[in-house]
This record gives structure tokens, C-alpha cells and sequence, in this order.
């Protein structure tokens, strides 16, 4: 029996789909079985992300009307024999999915797989209520920004509410430089609001855009440092102790040379 | 109108009680459509809100009903829009006053009300807020809103150990959070009503002012 588990943050923007790729990418070279479900019913992204939208023929709408098998919809990854792939409707809308349909799929994948992990679709409405409906664990992801934070917060109430207690939280595309001369929130400032358990810190990094637009996740590239923070978060996932990365990140030469001449 | 009426809310169970009936009907007629009920009511939560002048020992004694047939008292259930504001006059006590306590944060689109006193043990995000009748104390930083004395009472103050409040509303009025960042160097505080104004001042010395006076 696996694991059911939704990545959401209530507002959009913040990096939910590419999370969602790069945690279910490593999962599936640590080799598990691991299924991804975009739930953003209209605004499908993930299979774009993941390189996979040309292979698409049915839609978690057929499956969930019965125009197809399960089996059928499922899109199977090219890199790596553990990880599918079931794509959202693009020429419907999210009420095409009932939240009793949501719990039913994800009670029949669990059965195959040992991680579902379902994209949510931002916003509060009938996306959110179907991607958490057959969830038992989730993350909430946020960005250092106050909006992001104040959303994240917003969520992580409906997600009590909704029975899922204790979601973890991971802070994406966090500049450390900025950090440090005190124009963006800290990690402390975060959880100090959001009083969750932190799975994981992503650092800005430009090699994530590269890599969504090639649909090739920053997870498998040893070079990215985002890479390396996803990396992190799947250990904690699958019940690794891991230290939070040191975000302190070299200023390179010039920065060296200023500091010396006296200049900063 | 009966003299018992039971509304459902989201939260639970509202039992009101008229106030053109006399106290033994009221009893009556609650034991009746309890018991009719056969054990439906069983394990639901309720809040007993009653507009009536019933005496503290009545007002137990119809919880006490309502508990023996396995219901739990849940303060924090309320017909928000349907709530009326309990009119007051002279010599009056307060009968039904429940007090809230809670021991969790208050996040963001959470709202939590309690018809007497309300004591938060834990933060209260921005975007969060608190309505109660009587006085608001925060045993954590209160970032979100807070509204004390909700029905116009006048005398409520709001006490916090991080005062930070977007918006304080004491009785019928409002103060904002002023646009520059409030430095408070991790003092316990407290807004209550001045001359027509609402001033937050650090809790020890209106406490030590109160004892002077």
C-alpha cells in the first residue's frame, strides 16, 4: 500500500508543478513507484514539465467517467520504468472531477504504487477540494514573499480542516543573498507563522528555468543547487534525517576582490 | 415560536431558548425534542444560546439535559449572521457567558468567537481573526485581528505578549496598524479604551495604574 501525498500552496506561481516533477523524478530513480496526478484541470502544465505532453491520449476525466481504463491514461516517464504520469483535462474545467471520483482513483493507485503524488491547482476552490480529497499527507510549498507566506497559512487551515494534520512545508526559491542584507524573509520569519515541520529549503536558481523549459528536472543534474535541495527533501520524504542545506553561497571573485580593495 | 429551537450550523448545534416562555416549558419542551429525537442528537456538538433572562443555575441545568444524552458544549458554535446583540440594561448581570480558551494557532481565514472571554494559547496570523463579547488575551503574537467587547462593551481591552495586530477593534471602535513597524522589545501589551480612543500600553503599568486607582 502506498502513500498518497499533495503539493499545494494556495497561491499560484510559486512553484508547485516543477516540485512536484523534480520530487516524483527523484523518487522514481531511488526506485520507487511513483505516480504523478495533475489535478489543474484547463492550466495542465506537469506533463509539459516532465518533457511527456505529446504522448498524452487520455485524461484523468476519462478515466474518471469510464471512456478509459486507468491503465490506458497512465503515461509512462522516459527515463525511468517506476514513474507514470496521469495528465489533466485541458479542454475541461475542474468540475468535471467530483471529489468521491478523486478519492476513488487514489485509493486504486495506492494499491500499485508506493508514492501518489497529486499537483494541485492554485486557488481554494473545487481544484484544491479534489487534489486534497484522497490525500492522507501534504506539503505546502511557499516562496520567501509575504503573500505566498499568508496563503501558505490559509492552506495549511483548509488542510486541518479537511482532517490532514500536520503538512510540512518547503520554502522554494529562496535567495540567500537577499536574505542576508535583509530584504526577504528568512526561513525563521516563515516558520515562525506557519508553525509546520520543514521538509526542505529550495534556493533560486536559474538552471530550474532551463530545465522546465526542456522538460528535463533540475533533480537529475549533479550541477544545479536546486537539484541538490530536492534531492534533500526526497530523503525527508521517504524518512531520512537530513540537516537543511547551507544556503551561504560563494560571491564569486569580483565580490572577493571589492571586499579586499575595501569597496563593500 | 417553540420554546426550544434547534438550528443546525457548520460547526454544530445552536439550541436557542425564547424568552416568552417560562423556564419549566423551556425545559420541558427541550427534554421532549431531545428524547423524541431517540439518541439522533447523540455525540453533536451545541452551544446553548438563550435570549431569555434564565439564571445561571437554569441555564446549567438545560446543559446538563443536553450532556446527558452524550451531546458535547462547544462555545465556539454561533449563528453569526442570525446573532443579535444582546441588548443590556441597568443592573443586568451577564448569565450566559462562555468562555473560550484554545490552545492552537489561528491561521489565516479562521475565525473563532466566544460570547464571553477569549484566551488564545498559541499565535494569530495575519488574516486570522477573534470576535469576542468580553476581553481578548493572546498568550502569543497577535498578528491578525482582534475584536473585543463585540457587542459594545466598552470596558473590554485586548492583551497580547506580541502585539501586532493588523486591526484592534474595541466595542465600536477601530484602530489600525500604524504603516512603520512596531517596536515593542517582546513586552506584554494591552489596547483598551481611553477618553473616546483606543490606546495600547504596556499590560504592567495600566495594571499597576488599576491597582493605584
Amino acid at each position: 500500500m502506498g502513500e498518497v501525498l499533495v503539493i499545494t500552496s494556495g497561491k499560484g506561481g510559486v512553484g508547485k508543478t516543477t516540485t512536484v516533477a523534480n520530487v516524483g523524478t527523484g523518487l522514481a530513480k531511488e526506485g520507487h513507484d511513483v505516480v504523478l496526478i495533475d489535478t489543474d484541470i484547463g492550466l495542465r502544465n506537469l506533463d509539459v514539465v516532465l518533457g511527456l505532453e505529446n504522448r498524452i491520449v487520455y485524461d484523468i476525466v476519462d478515466v474518471a467517467n469510464g471512456s478509459c481504463r486507468l491503465k490506458q491514461a497512465l503515461i509512462k516517464d522516459k527515463r525511468f520504468d517506476g514513474l507514470y504520469l496521469l495528465p489533466a483535462a485541458q479542454t475541461k474545467e475542474k468540475t468535471a472531477l467530483t471529489t468521491d471520483q478523486m478519492v476513488e482513483l487514489c485509493e486504486s493507485l495506492k494499491k500499485d504504487f508506493d508514492y501518489v503524488i497529486i499537483d494541485c491547482p492554485a486557488g481554494i476552490e473545487q481544484g484544491f477540494k479534489n487534489a486534497i480529497a484522497g490525500a492522507e499527507r501534504a506539503v505546502v510549498l511557499t516562496t520567501p514573499e509575504v503573500a505566498a507566506v499568508r496563503d501558505a497559512d490559509r492552506v495549511i487551515g483548509l488542510l486541518e480542516a479537511a482532517g490532514i494534520t500536520d503538512p510540512e512545508l518547503i520554502i522554494n526559491r529562496l535567495r540567500p543573498q537577499m536574505v542576508k542584507h535583509g530584504d526577504m524573509m528568512d526561513i525563521d520569519d516563515i516558520i515562525d507563522i506557519l508553525a509546520v515541520r520543514l521538509l526542505g529549503v529550495v534556493p533560486e536558481d536559474e538552471l530550474i528555468v532551463v530545465s522546465t523549459n526542456k522538460g528535463e528536472p533540475a533533480v537529475l543534474d549533479n550541477k544545479s543547487r536546486a537539484g541538490e535541495a530536492y534531492r534533500n527533501i526526497i530523503k525527508r520524504i521517504v524518512g531520512e534525517e537530513v540537516p537543511i542545506m547551507n544556503m551561504e553561497i560563494n560571491e564569486g571573485i569580483m565580490a572577493f576582490l571589492k571586499k579586499i580593495v575595501g569597496m563593500r | 415560536m417553540a420554546p426550544i429551537s434547534i438550528k443546525g450550523t457548520r460547526g454544530g448545534l445552536v439550541i436557542q431558548a425564547s424568552r416568552q416562555y417560562t423556564f419549566e416549558e423551556i425545559k420541558k419542551d427541550l427534554t421532549d425534542k431531545l428524547d423524541s429525537a431517540r439518541g439522533f442528537f447523540k455525540g453533536a456538538r451545541f452551544n446553548l444560546s438563550s435570549q431569555s433572562k434564565l439564571k445561571t443555575e437554569q441555564y446549567r441545568t438545560l446543559e446538563h439535559i443536553c450532556i446527558k444524552r452524550g451531546m458535547i458544549p462547544d462555545a465556539n458554535i454561533s449563528l453569526t449572521s442570525q446573532r443579535v446583540p444582546a441588548a443590556k440594561s441597568e443592573g443586568e448581570a451577564p448569565e450566559n457567558k462562555e468562555n473560550v480558551i484554545l490552545h492552537r494557532t489561528i491561521r489565516s481565514g479562521q475565525k473563532v468567537f466566544s460570547n464571553g472571554d477569549l484566551v488564545i494559547i498559541g499565535n494569530v496570523n495575519p488574516g486570522a481573526e477573534l470576535i469576542a463579547e468580553g476581553s481578548i488575551v493572546v498568550m502569543g503574537s497577535l498578528w491578525g485581528m482582534a475584536h473585543a467587547g463585540a457587542s459594545g462593551d466598552k470596558d473590554a481591552s485586548i492583551v497580547a505578549q506580541n502585539m501586532q495586530p493588523s486591526q484592534i477593534r474595541i466595542g465600536g471602535l477601530v484602530a489600525c496598524k500604524p504603516d512603520h513597524d512596531r517596536l515593542n522589545g517582546d513586552r506584554q501589551e494591552i489596547a483598551y479604551i481611553v477618553g473616546g480612543k483606543i490606546v495600547v500600553d504596556e499590560y504592567h503599568r495600566k495594571h499597576e495604574e488599576s491597582i493605584i486607582a
